[in-house]
């Protein structure tokens, strides 16, 4: 049954792991030089700041993030218009494949002091406001750009589940005399909820996961109190200021925990619903 | 059964199904239509911008429909070596990692999909830690060192060619062909290579298709590893850190360059210049988006079906 084949394939997976073999040893020899390096994180100025950061930007994004594409899904699907539907559809799949380069400056062009939305500030309260530069705009705008790019993507999952409900279900609530409503509530909803139910606890997983690269493009001396999260503090101290045994425990330290709720997620998924990662 | 007897009963169920149309649906029509504006109107602003006459667009006249005609930015961007430089990179790299990484993926998944293969659950096990346990950027970035890959195009490519989740997803497929395929083949001779290249990969297309999508969109749109690993090598950076140089650090220099004393005849000239260089974001965002956009509309089909089957794993 052996062959060069699947060596070779074998071969490939296992480079991943020589690959990754290393840095667990890293791991290891920073905690075999003790503690410090975790201690001096929890004791820095910086511990509060970017643990709440990275907290509050990924709830703030998972609560409105999270019902966003449902909604969408449920409202879609009220169209009945075949051509229409399609187009509304096409249209907001699009932002899932601009780059968060592009999305960000898109972002600084349109919320620029000179920009299109500061027209409509200046028009109504006579200033511009500049949202990059004042961190109380820094999660709205965070999380608005991440919903405006990914909240079609997300729906597909939805208009899959409410697509595999048996129609003869809205035919019944029709014909005992159930509206529009009625319909959402008693047949959309429980139709999807078992995904929906899924992929909250799948996404709570990943609450320490703020989108790094989004945000080392977003931030800004400015903003930089609301804005740093652990990402972009491993990025800047390891990398920039070659601290890096010191950013290494600040990774592992938050890969941890990561790690403890991802599996915390799964166990509950798969307690609640069936369903897990593995 | 007649055939005016069938379009009845259909006639029936038609009328269930649409259940009227009153002034919930109207606002739901309006609600998603402003909507899926909402989503496109960035589109459209730049649009407009890119071929707006350059004056109106630094004055932020434009807003919707181009004001004036003007290509001057896009003939300032494509004439750019360096721009050009940029796009060939991004699509080098694209090509490159896709092929590799969705071919790796095919054969590795072939060989997890073997039912003999010894301790497969275990191989398994061990490609799906690293999923969900990750030593972080820094010893990555240790590592790279270490072996004497940083500022080399292998520290980009070789990482890139191992995708754990698009390995699951060509042995889930794989695995759900049907067994008969194998044996027929294995009983004419053929090899475990022959089957993979000549049974297994022409009956794949629907999987390679949105493998080979996502993995590039992903490579075509990421700047940070080029960032990272290509610190000193900005010739060999893609569009994307080209863009990130242009449209997010660039602003500056703009802003340098303002409040110099020049003749009135001069200054009209440079006034139409530093115009033309507001205007030039535009063209660029054009340039690193129209592919994409052009390549969408066909590929929309695999792009739902990959959305289907990698919902889970976030």
């Amino acid at each position: 049954m052996f062959n060069y084949l699947p060596f070779f394939g074998l071969s490939i997976a296992f480079q991943d792991y020589q690959l990754g073999k290393p840095i667990l040893s890293f791991g290891d020899s920073v905690t075999w030089v003790g503690l410090k390096h975790f201690r001096d994180f929890i004791n820095s100025i910086f511990f509060k700041r970017v643990f709440t950061n990275t907290i509050r930007l990924s709830v703030t994004n998972l609560l409105w993030g999270f019902w966003v594409p449902i909604v969408f899904a449920i409202l879609l699907n009220e169209i009945r218009t075949k051509w229409y539907k399609k187009t509304v559809q096409t249209l907001v799949y699009l932002p899932y494949f601009i780059s968060t380069v592009i999305v960000v400056a898109l972002l600084v062009t349109l919320t620029s002091p000179g920009g299109v939305i500061n027209k409509v500030n200046i028009a109504l309260a006579g200033k511009p406001i500049n949202y990059m530069q004042d961190p109380k705009y820094f999660d709205f705008l965070y999380v608005a750009s991440g919903i405006w790019k990914s909240f079609g993507y997300s729906s597909i999952i939805y208009l899959a589940a409410i697509s595999a409900i048996d129609p003869t279900l809205y035919e019944a609530v029709t014909i005992d005399g159930g509206n529009r409503y009625h319909r959402m509530r008693h047949v959309t909803l429980p139709g999807i909820l078992p995904t929906v139910v899924i992929l909250l606890i799948l996404s709570i997983g990943g609450i320490l996961g703020a989108n790094t690269e989004k945000i080392l493009l977003m931030y800004n001396t400015a903003t930089m109190d609301r804005a740093d999260v652990i990402g972009t503090y491993v990025y800047r101290i390891g990398l920039i200021n070659m601290k890096y045994s010191y950013t290494t425990a600040v990774g592992l330290f938050s890969n941890i925990i990561n790690f403890c709720l991802v599996i915390g997620a799964n166990l509950i998924s798969r307690k609640v619903t069936d369903h897990s990662l593995w | 059964m007649t055939e005016g007897r069938r379009y009845g009963l259909k006639r029936e169920r038609k009328e269930y199904s649409i259940y009227g149309f009153n002034y919930v649906d109207v606002i739901i029509y309006i609600f998603m239509g402003l909507l899926a504006l909402t989503t496109v109107y960035p589109f459209i602003f730049v649009i407009a911008n890119s071929m707006s006459e350059p004056l109106e667009v630094a004055a932020n006249n434009v807003w919707f429909f181009p004001k004036g005609f003007s290509l001057k930015s896009y003939e300032r961007v494509l004439s750019s070596k360096a721009i050009f430089r940029a796009f060939g990179n991004s699509v080098f790299f694209t090509g490159l990692i896709t092929f590799l990484n969705v071919l790796n993926s095919l054969c590795a998944g072939f060989a997890l999909s073997k039912k003999g293969l010894m301790g497969r659950k275990y191989i398994v096990l061990y490609l799906m830690i690293p999923m969900f346990f990750n030593a972080g950027l820094i010893p990555t970035f240790i590592m790279i060192n270490n072996y004497n890959m940083l500022n080399t195009l292998w520290a980009i490519i070789l990482p890139s060619i191992v995708g754990i989740w698009n390995i699951i997803l060509a042995r889930t497929y794989i695995n759900n062909l049907p067994d008969g395929l194998r044996e027929a083949a294995k009983i004419d001779g053929a090899n475990d290579i022959r089957i993979l290249f000549d049974i297994i990969i022409p009956i794949s297309k629907p999987i390679i298709a949105v493998l080979s999508l996502y993995t590039a969109l992903g490579i075509w749109n990421s700047w940070f590893n080029f960032m990272v690993y290509l610190p000193t090598r900005a010739e060999w950076h893609p569009l994307q850190n080209f863009l990130m140089k242009a449209l997010l650090w660039g602003q500056m220099n703009q802003t340098l360059q303002a409040g110099e004393e020049l003749d009135p005849e001069l200054l009209k000239d440079r006034i139409r210049l530093a115009a033309v260089a507001a205007q030039l974001k535009y063209a660029v965002i054009m340039v690193a988006t129209l592919p994409i956009m052009t390549v969408y509309p066909f590929v929309q089909k695999y792009f739902i079906q990959g959305a289907l089957l990698g919902s889970l794993k976030e």
